[in-house]
């Protein structure tokens, strides 16, 4: 491609920084650039002025009615119990139980906190899980997944050694994860040692993980 | 090559979209802006269960691709379900989009992947193409304050562009498409293609000179 023609693409789209429209213009002295740049623009023209073409009006409502249901695992089930609206019946000794439970659950509620201050926070479901990557050029790498919404520099892997072997260990529920590495805050790299990949949709392949170890078993990649 | 004939009709287009100017440059009107931001909070709601939370991306890019779609097949009811093929299929794959690029550009590249299929299948059976050589309907042509003679000359000038498009070979046809009638930047063309911006231009520059060669030789309306 000629400078010339270079030149010419950011013309046609207005593009062109000032220093590069003067040279362009000093190019256009020449009559056969001059001709070019004419056909060129008529044929932008020409395929600007084409109007576009509009779907049908059912166009949304059809494809959301192709969309098969993503329920949002057990928020949805949760979100049902608590709202669907449903007929309870009552009796006396019902009415008595529940009272029972409320004040018992309130004379004992001191103790079983001071008893277990960090109870609640443990989560027994929770596997353990090694993300590594060896990267011996790299300044720095982070962990990028659904898990936290793809965002890139939230989890930053570590390179103890210094030798350029980067890891970070996260706790994970059950469940399929992708994700991918991201080098210098730039380069998104699927990991090389994955368990499976998945197509990205952009010709790339993302990194799978499952977790469905039980409690207390630790996985490395 | 066969050229690939479509059928106008005024009624079902009509999008606003600006003239190229008289002057040095032509004037491509921005079509694309969109909020990342809120883009990501969408596909978040998308994610958790709220499948009406789509019908905001779908609205917000269906002319989009719908016309990419047509302007690479050449035909509006084929190119109804293949747009709404390639939305469905992004939907199914929100788990795996990264946010590296727009929505747009994604679902963009999973509508011409759908459409090279067709268009491979056609070269293998090629009887599949003839449903839509049809001429402009003139009944249906006229348009407000536009003349039905007027309706008619444009038609003819939009199907002989439409039958120059798609007798480019595919890797042009879509550089073009995308960047002069969809009005994408050359970086996003090339997120779109998977290929450099250098190459983007280059195919750019080669579609023009084709396109140009191919409507002098039919001698298409101006």
């Amino acid at each position: 491609m000629t400078r010339f023609e270079e030149l010419l693409e950011g013309q046609l789209t207005g593009e062109l920084a000032p220093a590069a429209k003067a040279e362009f213009s000093e190019l256009l002295a020449l009559a056969e650039n001059r001709r070019a740049f004419q056909a060129h623009r008529e044929t932008v023209a020409l395929l600007s002025s084409l109007e576009r073409q509009i779907p049908s009006s059912s166009f949304t409502d059809e494809v959301l009615a192709s969309l098969p249901e993503r329920q949002s695992r057990s928020w949805s089930g949760l979100w049902n119990l608590l709202w669907a609206p449903r007929v309870v019946r009552w009796n006396v000794a019902t009415a008595l139980a529940l009272s029972l439970v409320i004040v018992v659950t309130a004379l004992t509620w001191n103790s079983l906190i001071s008893r277990h201050p960090i109870a609640s926070e443990q989560h027994p479901t929770v596997t353990l899980f090694r993300f590594s990557l060896d990267a011996p050029r790299a300044q720095h790498v982070s962990l990028a997944g659904d898990f936290n919404g793809w965002r890139t520099n939230d989890i930053v892997l570590a390179d103890v050694t210094g030798r350029g072997h980067f890891s970070v260990t996260l706790p994970l529920k059950p469940g399929r994860y992708a994700y991918m590495f991201v080098i210098d805050g730039a380069t998104w790299m699927t990991d090389p040692r994955a368990e499976a990949y998945r197509d990205d949709g952009f010709g790339n392949k993302n990194a799978i993980v499952d977790i469905a170890a039980p409690i207390g078993s630790n996985g490395d990649i | 090559m066969v050229a690939e004939a479509v059928r106008c009709n005024p009624s079902v287009s009509g999008a606003s979209k600006s003239q190229g100017s008289a002057g040095c440059q032509v004037s491509i009107e921005p079509r694309l802006e969109a909020d990342p931001v809120d883009e990501r909070a969408i596909i978040a709601r998308c994610l958790a269960g709220e499948r009406r939370a789509y019908a905001l991306l779908v609205e917000r890019y269906k002319v989009l691709v719908h016309d990419l779609v047509f302007r690479m097949l050449g035909d509006a009811a084929e190119a109804e379900d293949i747009a709404q093929e390639a939305f469905v299929k992004a939907y199914l794959s929100l788990r795996d989009f990264r946010g590296e690029s727009r929505f747009s550009t994604w679902v963009c590249r999973i509508a011409l992947n759908r459409c090279k299929d067709v268009l491979r299948k056609r070269r293998r059976a090629p009887w599949l193409r003839a449903r839509y050589e049809e001429g402009p309907d003139v009944a249906e042509v006229a348009d407000d304050g536009e003349t039905p003679a007027h309706s008619v000359e444009r038609c003819e000038r939009e199907a002989a562009l439409q039958r120059a498009l798609a007798s480019l070979p595919v890797k042009y046809r879509e550089v073009i498409v995308l960047r002069h009638i969809e009005g994408m930047e050359l970086h996003e063309i090339g997120r779109v293609l998977g290929i450099a911006v250098g190459a983007v231009k280059v195919r750019a520059f080669r579609a023009r000179e084709m396109l140009r060669s191919l409507l002098q030789s039919e001698g298409a309306p101006r």
